[in-house]
């Protein structure tokens, strides 16, 4: 049939398949790549366009549908204004607005974002905050926590009305109290609790407490925009699948039904023969060699225990066979012609029993290669036991001993781009691997020999990535588009569902922790125990790591007082088992929110044992600057531990600040602000938890970087860093043009191509600042340095003699102390082309021997319905020591979208399986991830300190929200009304029972 | 997969005599999720079933007309109503799922639904202009003859219309919901959060309309869900709290 229809003001005539939905031909058919595949039943609105000026989502909508109306994409709106000679519109406010705000981190959501605000401005041009958060309920977002998109609507509105906006580098006024008498400033406006009406600032640089620089910087510190930010809100082709080649076919993966069995037999002559499939693999057609998904440096910290596609499965929605079709509708019914015959095996669904007596063994493949402690035959795939001090003499010098059971869920990463890739053979025959991927260099050494190829032959192209937060440091599905290749010749794109991302995709690890502390009554702790059991799922990647990181974090964090302190005791034990679930994986905290829920709800019930304010009993306990980490000496991810000391501690300060912003003093414990007048079923209360995290892995981790200089005095800057979204590029360029004298836009970054861009081991561990951060400033040193040297002859020719140490590089050019100067692109051209040519350029890498730990407190302010048990979280305040901060308004949306995520983890977010191991959540109605509508107040506090171990003094910031979310609101829970909760997320029925003590 | 038939009648008359072929497609949300299952898709936008009108102290509301019409209609149209489309689904949703679209897909932890039955809204359906109160409606719609399309609601205008929920989040999907109008001379009280539709709790109207007490009347209401276990929560659960939902409804109703 043929639809006809207007897009951004052209008419289209196009013959389509009455059941294409509209997402489809606006992509497929008509290279609209701005509109984005998020889920396939319209909840997460990335696909959404204006139809008649109204958002829409079109992977709703059937194609017909649009018959005689107008449609809007994101490709017809602004374009970037200086085009060479010719002239264009430019952006438009809106987008222009959300780059200035820094709205845009991923930008996999942006562009309908930005859509739905231009139709709620076309008809409402004086927008409340209200009104903006209705405008975007309906698309999800991962990353931002929607704080800096509606700062930016209402930026735009106001552009747009004519009125002025404060300059975007005004900072929040500080709390009154801790204002100096001489700074009066704007009243902070107290907000009622819950509802709709939260604060938005005007301004939208966060609060930071600036540490002493030697010198004044230029770009490190400033709230520079995003350098892919412009790309981003003009929805650009950047993504994985924003990709066509001739003659691509199309994959989907036939997966199990059963959580356990054995493949007995497996026929896919009937699916070969369906016309247009192009190959069906399946175990029996491509050599077996086990490997690890997980995304990590050699030698893997773990068991190897996957095959591409093995003759057994583990888990519902485990992989059976591979199909490559010529479009995806052929594809998913060419699984359907798949005749496999399944031998049911028992299931191991609760992973308390997986260790059982005579429990059924899930790995017995013969080529399982072990890795530490691991058993298969106890399901153990790893197993830790950490002693620090003597904790039985500790417990024995304690006036009290307090123990506790906690269990924290199974959640998923849920990044708005589902997992994407596609694989093809280049003109030199080597297999290019373009893929939404945190690790590209680990995935192209980890696959090559399960594809037969050196690692020489394979190249990874990681693209803009929509959202990863872990779930994307996995060789998850590249294999599955690889050997599709390998068996056709042909390009292969393959993406997962959304329904597929919630049953076969990585989670974080569930896990149920006991905890004993020794305490004596003046609140020293004398010993700390944590025992976990870590759910690992089929597959064991990321196993030992992340439950690692479960102590090595948040037990590291209190070592006692007096005595203790100088040798703490402290215990943690874990085995991670093996069960029929999908695998857990990485997922941002990796290990260590699921360590804080217990250790902080633990801290709280210990303080409140024992009548001690719960701020003063956790600081008097808590690691100091200058203190040796305690778990420093007993672990590094499966590396040699090596002592390390902290040299930079902002936690008092944190807890100071987050404090007075959150008004602590006047609400904790206290009745008469329980209590809401007119209320009387409702109690409002307040909790904190403190935190800390790592920064890198030390030893292990390890960045590179090169710098070029260019013929106009420009850089080219390689590094194998892998930006999510999160700003990655932004601060790399950021440090490079501080120490070239350049403004960041004269850094041009190309990243994480190994083919083109130095090695990096990539996005996790927060350790890009840092790391990568480090090989940037090295790399950029070096390059200065040649600059100065030339610069230097050049100057010494024009006047009086000057030597290279006396030049120093700003404003793009080089400076003699007399204010002589030579730009920068003269000094390329003199390099280039005039005298003594050379390539000026720098390469360096940087690894750390310490991981200097970011430290934070959380405060977290709630109101709940005791007769109901419904909880709503009504503030959220984080006072963060991450270092130096290189980008606040990118460093401030890593904390806002932390923060998100992680009260998506304290109150509402789990991933269940009924009886046959089936996921209960396939889609974002079942898993409900917090909207802009239903948002709490966001705030927050940069603390600095300056790191010596990075030249810019910076710590990591990308994990540390994740932790302390749920345990302040836990501890608020119990202010508010005594419920005593163990296990997250907090749902209704957990808190009534809690409050009534009743049992299910 | 088999052939895929898109059609658009013109007509009322049209649309109900293509029944047989495939499924009525009003917004989409729903239809085009199935669309490899279904020989074919009747598009009803030429039908134009998008009047909401009030007069004489009663709504109609074509089936048509988009939740996110019927959340910017002014008073009269109850506020709970207008909240209940609001936590029906986002912005973008809401501008394509229809009245006609809920009544036919919504399932028991619908806010919509929920409160659609305590205005004791009918449903009027085609062929035959006929009237068939929603409550009815919705334990046939299964078994619904596939020759009945929807064509609108119709609801008198209530004194007072009350919703409250109870999720996981503010705007997640119930575990537990309530909706109460009070009419002239009775009130209507529903119940959902659970299974396949919400329900009316008629014994606990008539408990109501005797003029028991109130804890009686939510005790009566929240009986409905003494088996209500799924995955998301208990029975217990879902009892207790329903009672205190209701008992709070009436009570700021006025009833």
């Amino acid at each position: 049939m043929q639809i006809h229809f207007t897009l951004n003001g052209m008419p289209v005539e196009l013959d389509i398949e009455g059941r294409e939905t509209l997402l489809e031909v606006l992509r497929e058919r008509l290279g609209m790549f701005g509109v984005k595949h998020g889920c396939e039943s319209g909840e997460c609105g990335a696909c959404a366009v204006l139809i008649d000026g109204e958002p829409r989502n079109t992977c709703v909508m059937l194609a017909p549908q649009v018959e005689g109306r107008q449609v809007v994409t994101i490709e017809g709106l602004g374009e970037r204004p200086d085009p060479g000679w010719r002239r264009s519109r430019g952006l438009d406010r809106i987008q222009q607005a959300f780059i200035d705000t820094g709205a845009i981190q991923c930008g996999y959501c942006t562009p309908a974002m930005i859509l739905a605000a231009h139709a709620l401005l076309e008809k409402e041009p004086q927008p409340t905050e209200v009104q903006v958060r209705e405008a975007l309920s309906g698309v999800l977002c991962r990353c931002t926590g929607y704080l800096k998109p509606v700062q930016a609507v209402l930026r735009a509105a106001a552009i747009l009305r004519g009125d002025s906006v404060e300059p975007l580098e005004a900072p929040i006024p500080a709390p009154r109290e801790l204002r100096p008498p001489s700074e009066p400033g704007p009243e902070v406006e107290e907000t009622e609790p819950g509802g709709l009406d939260v604060l938005t600032r005007t301004s939208v640089m966060p609060r930071i407490l600036v540490t002493t620089q030697e010198s004044p910087l230029r770009a490190v510190g400033k709230p520079v925009p995003k350098v892919d930010a412009a790309k981003l809100a003009q929805g650009k082709p950047a993504f994985t699948l924003d990709f066509e080649m001739r003659g691509m076919l199309f994959a989907k993966v036939l997966r199990s039904p059963y959580a356990h069995a054995r493949i007995k037999r497996i026929d896919a002559s009937r699916a070969r023969a369906l016309p247009g499939v192009a190959a069906v693999l399946t175990w029996e057609d491509i050599p077996r060699v086990v490997f690890s998904t997980a995304g990590q440096s050699d030698p893997i910290p773990g068991p190897l225990d996957t095959f591409s596609l093995d003759n057994k499965v583990r888990y519902v929605g485990d992989r059976v066979a591979f199909v490559a079709a010529e479009s995806e509708a052929i594809a998913e019914e060419a699984l359907e012609f798949i005749e496999v015959e399944y031998e049911p095996l028992p299931a191991i669904l609760d992973y308390s029993h997986a260790m059982d007596e005579g429990a059924v063994q899930i790995h017995d493949e013969p080529e399982y290669v072990n890795f530490a402690d691991s058993d298969p035959t106890r399901n153990l795939a790893a197993e830790i036991r950490i002693d620090i001090g003597d904790v039985e003499k500790g417990f024995a010098e304690a006036d009290e001993i307090i123990e506790g059971e906690y269990e924290v869920p199974k959640v998923q990463q849920a990044h708005i781009e589902p997992h994407a890739v596609v694989t093809y053979w280049d003109e030199n025959d080597r297999l290019v691997i373009r893929t939404s991927t945190q690790v590209p260099f680990h995935v192209r050494r980890q696959l090559a020999p399960v594809l037969g190829l050196p690692i020489k032959r394979i190249r990874v192209i990681k693209p803009r990535i929509g959202g990863g937060f872990g779930g994307k440091q996995e060789v998850q599905i590249e294999d599955v588009a690889a050997h599709l290749t390998i068996a056709t010749g042909r390009p292969v794109r393959f993406e997962t569902t959304r329904a597929e991302e919630f049953q076969a995709s990585r989670s974080r690890h569930p896990m149920r922790i006991h905890m004993k502390t020794g305490v004596k009554r003046d609140g020293t702790i004398t010993a700390n125990e944590m025992y976990a059991l870590s759910d690992t799922g089929a597959y064991g990647c990321h196993a030992l790591t992340v439950t690692g990181n479960t102590g090595h974090k948040a037990m590291a964090l209190y070592v006692g007082d007096g005595e203790y302190r100088k040798s703490p005791n402290i215990r943690f034990y874990a085995d991670i088992v093996y069960t029929n679930r999908p695998s857990s994986g990485a997922y941002r905290g990796y290990g260590v929110p699921q360590g804080f829920w217990p250790v902080e709800r633990h801290m709280e019930r210990v303080a409140q044992a024992l009548n001690l304010e719960p701020l003063n009993f956790r600081l008097k306990n808590a690691l100091r600057e200058g203190e040796l980490h305690p778990f420093s000496t007993a672990w590094s991810e499966g590396r040699e531990p090596r002592p390390e000391t902290i040299s930079t501690c902002g936690l008092e300060d944190c807890v100071q600040q987050g404090k007075a912003a959150a008004g602590w003093d006047a609400k904790f414990g206290n009745r008469d602000w329980h209590q809401i007048p007119g209320a009387p079923h409702l109690r409002r209360g307040i909790g904190v938890a403190l935190v800390m995290q790592g920064t890198a892995i030390p030893y292990l981790d390890m960045g590179g970087a090169s710098i070029k200089l260019n013929d106009d005095g420009s850089f080219n800057l390689l590094v194998g860093a892998t930006d999510l979204g999160t700003g990655a590029d932004t601060v790399l360029a950021q440090q490079a043009a501080e120490v070239l004298g350049v403004p960041v836009d004269d850094i041009v970054v190309y990243s994480s191509d190994t083919d083109f861009t130095p090695f990096d081991k990539g996005a996790y561990a927060s350790s890009t600042t840092y790391i990568s951060g480090g090989a940037v400033v090295r790399a950029a040193r070096d390059v200065a340095q040649r600059i100065a040297i030339r610069a230097a002859r050049m100057l010494s020719e024009q006047g009086e003699a000057v030597s290279a140490e006396q030049i120093h590089l700003a404003d793009g050019c080089a400076w003699t102390p007399d204010g002589r100067t030579v730009t920068l692109g003269e000094v390329a051209l003199n390099a280039l082309h005039h005298e003594d040519q050379e390539q000026i350029m720098g390469v360096a890498s940087f690894m750390s021997p310490v991981a200097p730990p970011p430290f934070a407190a959380q405060f977290a302010e709630v109101t709940v319905d005791v007769e109901t048990g419904q909880l709503t979280v009504d503030k959220l305040v984080m006072a963060v020591d991450s270092g130096v901060i290189v980008n606040p308004l990118t460093a401030s949306g890593q904390i806002e979208g932390g923060m998100t995520q992680a009260l998506g983890y304290a109150v509402c977010e789990e991933m269940l399986y009924d009886e046959e191991g089936l996921a209960r959540e396939t889609n974002f109605s079942d898993y409900h991830i917090f909207a802009a509508h239903e948002m709490p107040e966001l705030q927050t506090i940069f603390v600095e300190t300056f790191e010596p171990s990075h030249p810019f003094g910076v710590k990591a910031v990308a994990e540390i929200p994740m932790d302390g979310v749920a345990p302040a609101v836990g501890n608020a829970v119990m202010d508010a009304c005594g419920a005593d909760l163990t296990e997250i997320p907090i749902t209704p029925e957990r808190l009534w029972r809690a409050l009534r003590g009743k049992q299910p | 997969m088999g052939t895929f038939e898109y059609l658009r009648p013109k007509t009322i008359e049209e649309a109900v005599s293509l029944l047989e072929r495939g499924v009525p497609l009003a917004g989409g949300t729903r239809v085009s999720t199935a669309r490899r299952h279904i020989g074919a898709a009747i598009d009803l936008r030429d039908l134009d079933l998008t009047d909401l009108k009030i007069e004489k102290g009663a709504a109609s509301i074509e089936a048509g007309v988009s939740l996110q019409v019927i959340l910017e209609s002014e008073p009269p149209l109850p506020d709970a109503l207008r909240s209940a489309c609001r936590l029906e689904a986002g912005w973008n949703i809401r501008n394509a799922a229809t009245l006609g679209g809920t009544i036919m897909a919504g399932d028991g932890r619908s806010p919509l639904l929920t409160v659609l039955l305590a205005l004791d809204a009918d449903v009027t359906l085609e062929p035959a202009s006929r009237t068939i109160s929603l409550v009815d409606f919705l334990h046939q719609r299964n078994a619904a003859s596939i020759h009945d399309l929807i064509t609108g609601a119709h609801f008198e205008l209530p004194l007072t219309l009350e919703y409250e929920q109870v999720a996981r989040s503010p705007v997640d999907r119930p575990i537990v919901c309530a909706a109460a109008a009070r009419f002239t001379s009775s009130a209507r009280i529903a119940i959902g959060g659970f299974g396949e539709f919400p329900q009316r709790a008629v014994e606990a109207e008539k408990k109501a309309a005797a003029g028991e007490s109130l804890d009686s009347v939510a005790q009566a209401a929240a009986s409905l869900l003494e088996t209500a276990q799924d995955a998301w929560a208990s029975a217990e659960y879902r009892t207790a709290v329903a009672g205190v939902l209701v008992r709070r409804i009436l009570a700021n109703g006025g009833t």
